[in-house]
């Protein structure tokens, strides 16, 4: 036997079809006050939604950098203490933090972290280890959309990492067009903190070209 | 209730729902148009697929432009230190860090030599005498060039690596099975497990030319090795576990900062351009021995050739 209410829901629009309705109006709305950037946020794209720090990072004490860069270690060959993990991780988001925001949103060549042999040999690659091919030279500078780095670590002792590869995902754009930047970072630790010695980077997309690659990974930076 | 009744209220009901439905249409139709009206073409466009010019660069810090390696594979027992056993596998490998070319000498292992403090004496027998240092300078008497670096292994310490490597390919020039030893590699392209790796670096019986077909074959090993490792380097920790392998299965004083780095340096060289060459010779005796009398001309001319840049000019 059919419930009494069944034929007045039965002459009501479905619940789903509301929802479509609520969510169509929302989306106008959405679309009127947000405008482009609310495309992406819903066509699910995350890669926007900068955050400041990976969770449980304090802010940097040196001062606030600019860009963020989240940086995980997800590999360990050999035995790294927590400690020191973080110790690591912490020293490589500062570290890969200065380089980006310098070379990539600054179109400079400093390489800060670098030892001296990797910056020479940066700077001949410049196309591609910084943004100067991003956007018109004077134009607005790039802007770092998302960031993230994973880091493998050779630790042959708990607590002597010795030497460590950042694998690097920046999403940047300029003057309406995005670039991503992918590849390692090779790093050791030196007299002067870890440095990068070596580099493999890949840019896609610079010169006006959209790149239709999308993040996959929730995790993910930006200009602060 | 009469049936008229029930067919007029189920007509009622189906004329609303036609109705909601027009309206729901008619409605998205208007939020469609408005939203094209209205959007303003949005500065970042993701499209379902592009065409997109991707520009590489790679570079890797090292402080020496050429490094000349010294591999060993010492047929050590389990347990007994490497560098107090004979060199089975004798290979003086050059590599050229700017330009990523490299060359390999193989020496076959009963080449008959001055050994520095000892006379003449085959060349493995060297590692006896002195280990590793007095390996480097018979062997860099050969060929003219001092290495850099000496690793030795032993064969548990190969197929430790290749089993962390998952594996390697090689390209064997011959269909080989050993009588000594179980195993077989077929002509042509193989993939190699680590027991099967260590047959195809240490048979010799069924090849043409013995040891200098081993010593070439085990070329062949090095360069399917680097193949192997540039293939998986972008999965993340394949080069952290290959490198704390090395430290493990190998004896070298290189600090693992030093190693780190040269492993990374090494990895640049292609292995379409390491070229290997054998250092021929003819066979004889000496004390009722069977040894190989070396082509030291031969030797000393691949050492000069490639001493600078890592190439053979006049080839082998």
């Amino acid at each position: 036997m059919r419930s009494p209410h069944a034929s007045d829901d039965a002459s009501r629009p479905p619940a789903r079809s509301r929802r479509t309705l609520v969510v169509a109006l929302v989306a106008v709305v959405v679309l009127l006050l947000g405008g482009g950037a609310a495309v992406l946020a819903l066509s699910g794209d995350e890669e926007d939604a900068p955050t400041a720090t990976e969770p449980g990072e304090p802010a940097d004490e040196k001062g606030d950098p600019g860009v963020a860069v989240p940086t995980r270690v997800v590999r360990v060959a050999g035995k790294l203490h927590p400690a020191a993990e973080r110790r690591l991780a912490k020293q490589l988001r500062v570290l890969l933090e200065e380089y980006v925001e310098d070379a990539y949103v600054g179109r400079g060549k400093a390489f800060p972290g670098f030892t001296d042999k990797a910056r020479r040999l940066a700077r001949r690659d410049a196309d591609v280890t910084t943004g100067r091919r991003l956007g018109a030279g004077d134009g607005e500078p790039p802007v770092l959309r998302s960031g993230r780095v994973r880091v493998a670590v050779l630790s042959p002792r708990p607590r002597q990492p010795v030497g460590a590869t950042a694998a690097v995902r920046l999403v940047l754009t300029a003057d309406g067009s995005r670039s991503t930047v992918t590849g390692q970072l090779h790093l050791t630790p030196t007299r002067r903190g870890w440095q990068v010695f070596g580099y493999e980077l890949a840019m896609s997309g610079a010169g006006g070209r959209v790149d239709a690659s999308t993040e996959k990974d929730g995790t993910s930076g930006g200009n602060r | 209730m009469t049936a008229s009744t029930r067919t007029s209220r189920l007509d009622a009901r189906r004329g609303r729902g036609r109705a909601y439905r027009w309206r729901r249409t008619a409605l998205l139709a208007v939020v469609l148009a408005v939203a094209a009206l209205v959007v303003p073409d949005p500065s970042l466009r993701s499209t379902p697929a592009s065409l997109v010019k991707v520009d590489r660069a790679d570079g890797v810090d090292h402080d020496r432009r050429m490094v000349w390696v010294l591999v060993l594979g010492s047929d050590a027992r389990p347990g007994d230190p490497p560098w107090r056993s004979r060199a089975d596998a004798i290979q003086m490998v050059g590599l050229n860090l700017e330009t990523g070319r490299g060359v390999m000498i193989g020496v076959p292992r009963d080449s008959y030599v001055p050994i520095p403090g000892r006379g003449s004496d085959k060349i493995n027998a060297a590692m006896t005498y002195g280990g590793p240092p007095l390996m480097a300078r018979a062997v860099g008497d050969l060929v003219g060039v001092r290495p850099d670096y000496v690793f030795t292994t032993t064969f548990e310490g190969l197929q430790s690596m290749v089993y962390t490597a998952g594996g390697v390919v090689v390209q064997s020039r011959f269909d080989i099975t050993d009588p000594k030893m179980p195993g077989h590699v077929r002509q042509g392209r193989n993939r190699l497990d680590a027991r099967e790796a260590l047959f195809f670096s240490r048979a010799r019986y069924a090849l043409p030319r013995g040891d200098f077909d081993r010593s070439a074959n085990q070329q062949a090993l090095l360069r399917g090795t680097l193949a192997t490792v540039r293939s998986r380097l972008d999965r993340p920790g394949f080069f952290e576990r290959g490198v704390l392998s090395v430290l493990r299965n190998t004896n070298t004083d290189l600090s693992p900062v030093e190693l780190y780095r040269l492993a990374r340096a090494v990895t640049k060289v292609r292995p379409d351009r390491l070229r290997g060459c054998v250092i021929g010779g003819s066979f004889g005796t000496a004390g009722g021995a069977s040894i190989v009398i070396p082509d030291v001309s031969t030797a000393r001319r691949l050492g000069n050739e490639a001493r600078n840049d890592g190439t053979f000019e006049r080839g082998c």
